[in-house]
């Protein structure tokens, strides 16, 4: 829809020129160089020109600018991506935008760079808090336009079906896998051994931690039945996420493309998105339309038979 | 996998859920290694008795296909895949056989005789 669409090109604009104006503006005032590093204790650290710090910051917040313009415009991207480019590239415009506002006002005035008293760390929450609202706003934005293509495959054709009878009970469980996690609990477990030859303890902890994380990670089983569906994460399913049945209005098979649901793992959130994928691997997955216009996609095999069982089991509750 | 019950059915339980499993490891679906869901897991998803979940593993543990301890997980032996392909034909040759009238013992020395 344009107005959306003019929404998400004049905040990408308005921010990018947040993060240029305060350096322009106040160029007269400035030391040069100007310090752009402190320490913890709010000593300086480095200093630049003026100049190179408008274009240091101002690139930096370009490529946000760009990646909230790219949601703007595109005209196929799935709404997924579009709400990741325009809330990140939002985000991170903005918090360079506040950076440079704070940066800038703490030295109007100061001749030596030297006196200069940076950003406190209370200004940096505050910054990191603005910013991550205004990405959510461009998200929110970004969120669903009339004249999407049903990019993730909604409500083509008759909903599946295994042919549940009135009596039957059923389940169905299926394990699936992400063999690129395993390539990396391969990495934490080399970690682990160079740590132990070395007796080096840090090492042979992260490399531990890492390896049992990525490898808890890196499966997960699927369940339906009368209950909902269910994931269990890791070989013990210390980690479990699922819906009621309930909550479920249909169920799909779909190809999943990590990067239309944000990524690998469990993206977005039923709650706060209505939207959320336990994304694993490319391919084969379930897609299931929830109460309340909320989407969850599971990366998962034989994802036909499990959209029909639970189909049947929604059918049967109504 | 899926598994499915009815309780109206002739069969009795433990056997309908044998057969299901069953059908996933011949057809290479669960695959050597392979977990099975926790007696009471899968118990509770069906809405039957723990001991009748128990029961199925067991026939399947008689069979070859799973291996099973006592705390620990229940899963897929190796061979499972040829094994349970050779149970469901013993299966169904013995239903066959005797849908058509044969007594037990003649189907012993039908089997006896291709060997």
């Amino acid at each position: 829809m344009t107005w959306r669409r003019a929404v998400l090109a004049v905040s990408g604009l308005i921010l990018g020129a947040l993060s240029v104006a305060p350096v322009w503006l106040f160029r007269a005032e400035l030391p040069s160089p100007m310090a752009t590093q402190w320490d913890l204790a709010g000593h300086p650290q480095s200093a630049t020109s003026p100049l190179g710090f408008g274009l240091l910051i101002g690139g930096l917040a370009a490529l946000g600018v760009v990646s909230v313009w790219w949601a703007a415009a595109a005209r196929s991207l799935a709404s997924g991506a579009r709400r990741a480019l325009a809330g990140l590239g939002g985000a991170h415009a903005a918090f360079l935008a506040g950076v440079a506002c704070q940066v800038v006002r703490g030295q109007r005035g100061v001749v030596d760079w030297r006196a200069a008293s940076g950003p406190s760390l209370l200004d940096l929450a505050i910054i990191l808090c603005v910013s991550l609202a205004a990405g959510s706003f461009l998200s929110l934005a970004a969120r669903r336009w009339p004249g999407d293509t049903p990019a993730e495959g909604a409500g083509q054709g008759a909903p599946a079906t295994v042919g549940l009878r009135a009596d039957e009970h059923a389940v169905w469980v299926r394990r699936v896998t992400a063999p690129w996690l395993y390539g990396l609990a391969a990495l934490g477990g080399a970690l682990l051994v160079v740590g132990l030859a070395l007796g080096q303890t840090a090492l042979t902890v992260t490399g531990a931690v890492w390896l049992a994380l990525c490898s808890e990670m890196a499966t997960a089983v699927v369940s339906v039945d009368q209950r909902g569906l269910w994931v269990r994460w890791g070989s013990f399913g210390l980690w479990r996420t699922g819906v009621r049945l309930g909550d479920v209005v249909t169920a799909e098979a779909i190809e999943i493309q990590p990067l239309e649901w944000g990524g690998w793992g469990y993206r977005g959130s039923l709650r706060l998105m209505g939207r959320a994928a336990v994304v694993l691997r490319k391919g084969p997955g379930l897609r299931l339309q929830l109460r309340g216009d909320r989407v969850l996609a599971v990366t998962v095999d034989d994802a036909d038979t499990a959209a029909g069982l639970l189909n049947d089991l929604v059918a049967r509750r109504v | 996998m899926l598994i499915r019950v009815d309780p109206w059915s002739d069969t009795p339980l433990f056997e309908q859920i044998a057969s299901s499993i069953r059908g996933a490891v011949a057809s290479g679906e669960l695959t050597v290694g392979e977990r099975l869901p926790p007696v009471r897991e899968l118990g509770e998803s069906l809405g039957v008795n723990m001991h009748t979940v128990r029961a199925a593993y067991a026939v399947l543990r008689d069979e070859g296909l799973i291996e099973m301890r006592r705390g620990r997980s229940v899963t897929v032996l190796a061979g499972a895949e040829a094994q349970a392909t050779v149970v469901q034909l013993a299966a169904a040759f013995v239903r066959g056989a005797r849908r058509l009238g044969f007594a037990d013992k003649a189907i012993l020395e039908l089997v006896r005789a291709q060997l």
